[in-house]
């Protein structure tokens, strides 16, 4: 934290605007921000754009993915960076910039649960996607807008201004009407990391036993990188585990719905549930599903929470749900889930 | 291939002027003049991104000079420690055909609007201003309306509440100033812009656009005819 007395020199103008509190920038400096970016100069440009802003408005702790570490050292003598996302200690915002057909996307996930950052079994994230729509990719006279767009998000949530949304569009592509739109997160209870019923057979070590079919896992879930992987576990006819990697169609879904379907790959999957029908009808009996969290800790999300029992019923009733955390591209965690119909949540296995 | 930009004067070089000066050297603007009196102080940083903190006590116009010449080698880029206004503007902007204002200064903008609309009408412009949680950007082409046509004169200044009084988030500056500065290369590649010949405007529920007509009374509607 600052020294007080150089707070409001150095912060006074944000904390003169109606809304910012004193907490609030200290809530700002606690937060740890991780940037990442896809391969384009746009979003590598927008990244970079972020991360100023983010310095600028108080966050404390940055990890820089590509580059760019010292001039952002620059800016505030205060400010850690640090040199790989499994250094980050939450609370913790993720950035995915990504160039898109459409424009260019972020993704924002803000985990702010001290427990489950890397290995962790309950903590919650909030997801927002930003969608910078121009009717196409996006060119470099959008990079530093984005970068801002994409720093006010959280810097305005951080501050207690305007708690992020599930999805920001941001659409220019009619000039004649620029308009953005906020779809709010709806509020909801999430039940996770429930106590785990004593009946339940730990599934995780006997997954972990089989080296064949974990190293299938593992190197799909690096080989995605920076996307979600996502796939299943079935028992055979002879009583064989066995890991089969199926599509994650969340970007087909995002790109024809994104209003049902907000997130894109980077945060989220959408598993080919004809891939398991047809497992089952070979006679094979469904034990788990798996998905990676790219850059983020092994807990069982609100999003999955939703995917998995909507309502609170579950959909694989009986069915474990294991989640990998890849962080720059290697497992570095994993974590093994099991409904609870009595709470309608999900418990870890422990150990 | 795009057509080659022109070269754009900057007036002001703070929370608005940064992004918007990034934005046009990373949009293929290759000669870029900038227009600031002040040094950079502490209480800019949080909005002035192109600053550390090794940078205060320097002049603003050539601390972001030499942030622009880092990030996008080739650029001609000259630093002005000078303020402009309606008296000295077009002597300080002799050889450019686009501008932005990126000041905080109401009368400021109305001085770069009458530049634009001067006869023989052939100048953008753009017109850029933050506060709070909230920013604004018109631009004025050589056939669009102009600021005057919404706004006849400005406020006196008294009635201004200003960044110092009522504070402003750097992310906002930041999303103003380069919004902005993309709006200015579009109109300037004659490509098709909600702010040309318009008041784009950020709020906190999102951008939004207030389309505005060639006010007949207005200084610029004869100008317009004469270029037409």
């Amino acid at each position: 934290m600052r020294d007080p007395r150089l707070l409001f020199e150095r912060y006074g103008r944000q904390l003169l605007v109606d809304g910012v509190s004193v907490e609030g920038q200290a809530r700002l400096g606690r937060l740890c921000a991780v940037l990442a970016h896809d391969t384009s100069e746009v979003a590598r440009s927008a990244a970079h754009a972020c991360g100023r802003w983010l310095v600028g408005a108080g966050v404390g702790r940055l990890v820089v993915t590509s580059g760019g570490a010292d001039e952002l050292r620059a800016l505030d003598a205060d400010l850690e960076v640090l040199p790989s996302p499994a250094d980050a200690e939450p609370p913790c915002a993720q950035f995915w910039f990504a160039r898109r057909d459409y424009g260019a996307s972020v993704d924002v996930a803000l985990t702010d649960e001290p427990a489950g950052w890397a290995t962790g079994r309950s903590a919650a994230a909030r997801v927002t996607t930003l969608r910078w729509v121009v009717g196409a990719p996006a060119q470099p006279e959008d990079a530093v807008a984005l970068g801002a767009a994409a720093a006010d998000l959280l810097v305005a949530d951080a501050l207690g201004l305007e708690p992020m949304p599930l999805l920001l569009t941001v659409d220019w592509s009619n000039p004649a009407d620029p308009h953005s739109k906020r779809t709010p997160r709806p509020v909801e209870a999430v039940p996770v990391g429930v106590a785990l019923a004593a009946d339940v057979a730990p599934l995780l070590p006997r997954l972990r036993a089989l080296p064949a079919e974990w190293g299938r896992i593992e190197a799909e879930v690096e080989a995605r990188y920076p996307n979600e992987a996502c796939g299943f576990v079935v028992r055979d006819t002879d009583g064989n585990l066995c890991s089969v990697a199926a599509p994650n169609l969340q970007d087909r879904y995002h790109a024809l719905d994104p209003e049902s379907y907000p997130r894109t790959a980077r945060t989220a999957y959408k598993l080919n549930e004809r891939a398991v029908a047809k497992a089952e009808s070979d006679g094979a009996e469904l034990v788990c599903i798996w998905h990676s969290h790219c850059d983020a800790g092994a807990y069982f999300s609100a999003e999955d929470v939703r995917c998995a029992a909507p309502g609170g019923v579950a959909l694989f009733p009986g069915v474990a749900y294991l989640v990998l955390a890849v962080m720059g591209g290697r497992v570095r965690g994993v974590a093994m889930y099991h409904f609870d119909a009595t709470s309608g949540g999900f418990a870890a296995e422990l150990g | 291939m795009a057509p080659m930009l022109p070269p754009v004067a900057i007036v002001g070089c703070g929370g608005l002027g940064v992004p918007a000066a990034w934005t046009l050297a990373v949009a293929g603007v290759r000669h870029l003049r900038l227009f600031d009196p002040d040094r950079v102080e502490g209480s800019n940083l949080h909005r002035q991104v192109a600053f550390g903190e090794h940078d205060v006590g320097q002049p603003k116009a050539e601390v972001l000079a030499r942030f622009l010449r880092r990030h996008v080698p080739g650029l001609l880029v000259e630093p002005v420690m000078s303020r402009v206004g309606a008296d000295d503007l077009a002597e300080a902007l002799a050889g450019f055909d686009a501008a932005i204002d990126a000041t905080d200064a109401g009368d400021a903008k109305f001085a770069l609007n009458d530049w634009a609309i001067a006869t023989p009408r052939r100048r953008t412009a753009c017109l850029a201003a933050a506060i709070g949680r909230t920013a604004q950007h018109f631009v004025v082409t050589p056939t669009s309306a102009c600021f005057r046509c919404l706004f006849e004169a400005p406020p006196p200044r008294v009635r201004l509440a200003t960044c110092a009084t009522a504070g402003v988030l750097g992310t906002v500056t930041g999303q103003g100033g380069a919004v902005a500065a993309r709006a200015l290369v579009r109109a300037l590649r004659g490509e098709p812009d909600a702010a040309t010949g318009a008041l784009v405007r950020l709020t906190p529920r999102g951008w939004l656009r207030t389309a505005v007509t060639v006010a007949r009374a207005c200084a610029c509607a004869g100008t317009l005819a004469a270029s037409a």
